[in-house]
């Protein structure tokens, strides 16, 4: 019985297997020096995203990122914006852009097979693009003037939008990842931003479910006529940490739900991903500090969620923010405005009782949790191919899965506690949002 | 003109014998409307009370939709005191130029592809 039962098992443990060696990225550089990745799957569909360093961080007028994400996919010197979508949805395909603080991602989702069509549109975005001044009068600015309000109905993310904000003091990282109607972004500056961006050297192209020959081999073919170099202004992420209040009511609808509490935001100075030592202590402490539950009918044990079990209606997680050179690690505290200092107050305590001293059982847990958090990160194709695009971009290579297993295997208890040290001598940032006159300052709760 | 039914001006343009011939009576044509005397602009003629002019007119730089608002204004002024410009004031030839025409066709040409790819039907290759 134990072999009848065992074959099947090994022959899944080794499917698994396979299926992992196919998910990591092998690298290639197209001709004229484009970086490109692809990891061959098996999927039906295939998934390719073009990374851009374009993000807010690099941008030189403030939300000109944000404009220039919505004004992709329009026009081109080949194709009107209306055949571009007709065909795209002929062809049952998807054309996605998003934005992160320091990238900006063109994505492609289509049925194996198509892939010649969708590099093509790909590379005629970042060549031929129109940039007609209609398009941007007509939909590109209504577009972002919705996202700009839906965003900021959101008190979360006026939140950490705020938060990175206060942070990095509106410069580089702290640029806000919307276009805001205080400052106006031209036509022109889009454009000379796109100019100034889509070049082969600021660009990396991820394929899933696409062979890495072939992918590099259409690359080369689809995107000759991209620019050669092209250059951003980047300088070292400074963080300077500080206390910011947003007046914000909940917008007509959601007055019964978490929108209407108050909103807490307390942030120290993490770990940049070129630290992977200490990205990954972080990513443990976050995990140990949790304040999510991991079964449905408990609040859950880590420190975090105990403030629920404490203060009613609070709630509160950990954050671990990381970019390039710099990150943010804190906790989101959110409760009725009554009871938003006790909860912000235990917050903040909790994380000042890890630094005192952490259980190495504790932090085996959390280990597993953080092992688990990132791999199912991966799983998602927009995610991986995020990651990956800016380790392209930004050292060159694309660490594996089983890396980062093994630098979160080996987070000791006292690394944590001399990080969570170190972590609480950096200047605090909060972020209060909801009614101001309600709200507690950052002296009254760290 | 997308409203004037049909032109010939793109075969005579083609060919410069006729263009020769034609262009001092298209001249006199256009003078003789009256149109330059008050200030206007051929394509300030054009009926706008339509959705495809109006939406073309969105088109226009925030100079240009100035400027034709000057001179209508300018013309309907003149218009109500029955008099002409100045002659040193009437629109030049050279800037009685189709600011307005090529955006109209451009919609035009918008529209049009927009219709073909409703109707269009699709073959499993």
């Amino acid at each position: 019985m134990s072999i009848a039962r065992s074959a099947p098992l090994r022959s899944a443990i080794s499917n698994g297997l396979k299926a992992q060696q196919a998910r990591t990225f092998s690298t290639a550089k197209a001709a004229g020096s484009i970086n490109v990745a692809a990891a061959d799957d098996g999927a039906p569909t295939s998934t390719i995203t073009v990374a851009v360093k374009a993000g807010p961080r690099y941008e030189a007028v403030p939300g000109a990122a944000h404009v220039l994400k919505d004004f992709l996919f329009k026009s081109t010197d080949k194709r009107s914006a209306l055949r571009l979508i007709r065909e795209t949805e002929l062809n049952g395909g998807v054309l996605s852009t998003s934005l992160t603080k320091e990238h900006l991602l063109l994505t492609a989702e289509f049925l194996r097979g198509d892939e010649d069509y969708f590099v093509e549109i790909l590379g005629d975005v970042l060549s031929r693009s129109k940039f007609a001044r209609h398009e941007f009068e007509e939909e590109v600015v209504p577009q972002v003037q919705a996202e700009y309000g839906q965003a900021f109905a959101s008190p979360e993310i006026i939140g950490y939008d705020s938060l990175l904000q206060t942070a990095y003091r509106q410069r580089g990282l702290g640029s806000s990842l919307f276009a805001s109607p205080v400052t106006p972004v031209s036509y022109k500056t889009v454009v000379d931003y796109a100019k100034q961006v889509f070049s082969k050297n600021n660009i990396a192209v991820l394929g899933s479910g696409i062979e890495a020959g072939k992918l590099s081999e259409l690359v080369s073919k689809n995107f000759a006529d991209v620019s050669a170099s092209g250059s951003v202004p980047s300088t070292a992420s400074k963080y300077f940490g500080g206390e910011q209040r947003v007046a914000f009511a909940a917008p007509h609808g959601s007055e019964g739900g978490r929108a209407s509490f108050g909103h807490f935001f307390v942030g120290y100075e993490g770990a940049g991903l070129n630290d992977a030592k200490s990205a990954a202590e972080f990513s443990v402490l976050r995990s140990l500090l949790g304040g999510e539950s991991s079964v449905k009918w408990s609040k859950g044990l880590s420190p975090l969620s105990q403030i629920s079990e404490s203060v009613a209606g609070a709630k509160a997680e950990a954050f671990n923010l990381t970019f390039s050179d710099s990150g943010i690690f804190g906790a989101y505290i959110s409760a009725p405005h009554a009871a938003i200092q006790e909860a912000a107050s235990k917050a903040a305590q909790a994380i000042k009782e890890v630094a005192g001293g952490i259980k190495e059982e504790d932090v085996q847990k959390a280990i597993a949790k953080a092992k688990f958090e990132s791999a199912a990160a991966l799983e998602s194709r927009s995610y991986s191919h995020q990651a990956a695009g800016g380790q392209l971009l930004d050292g060159g290579k694309i660490s594996t899965l089983e890396e980062s297993f093994s630098a979160l295997d080996a987070v000791k208890a006292s690394g944590l506690s001399s990080i969570a040290e170190k972590l609480l001598k950096s200047k605090p940032t909060t972020v209060a949002v909801g009614d101001l006159h309600k709200l507690p300052y950052a002296d009254e709760c760290l | 003109m997308v409203f004037a039914g049909l032109s010939l001006a793109k075969y005579i343009q083609q060919s410069p014998s006729l263009l020769r011939v034609i262009k001092p009576v298209a001249n006199a044509y256009a003078n003789a409307t009256g149109y330059r005397q008050v200030g206007l602009k051929y394509d300030d003629l054009i009926v706008e009370e339509n959705p495809r002019v109006q939406k073309a007119l969105k088109r226009l730089t925030e100079r240009e939709s100035y400027d034709r608002a000057y001179r209508l204004k300018q013309a309907s002024h003149l218009s109500v005191l029955h008099r002409e410009l100045p002659k040193d004031q009437w629109t030049p030839v050279g800037e009685d130029k189709r600011y307005l025409t090529p955006l109209i066709d451009e919609i035009a040409a918008e529209e049009s592809e927009r219709a073909a790819w409703d109707t269009a039907s699709v073959e499993k290759k």
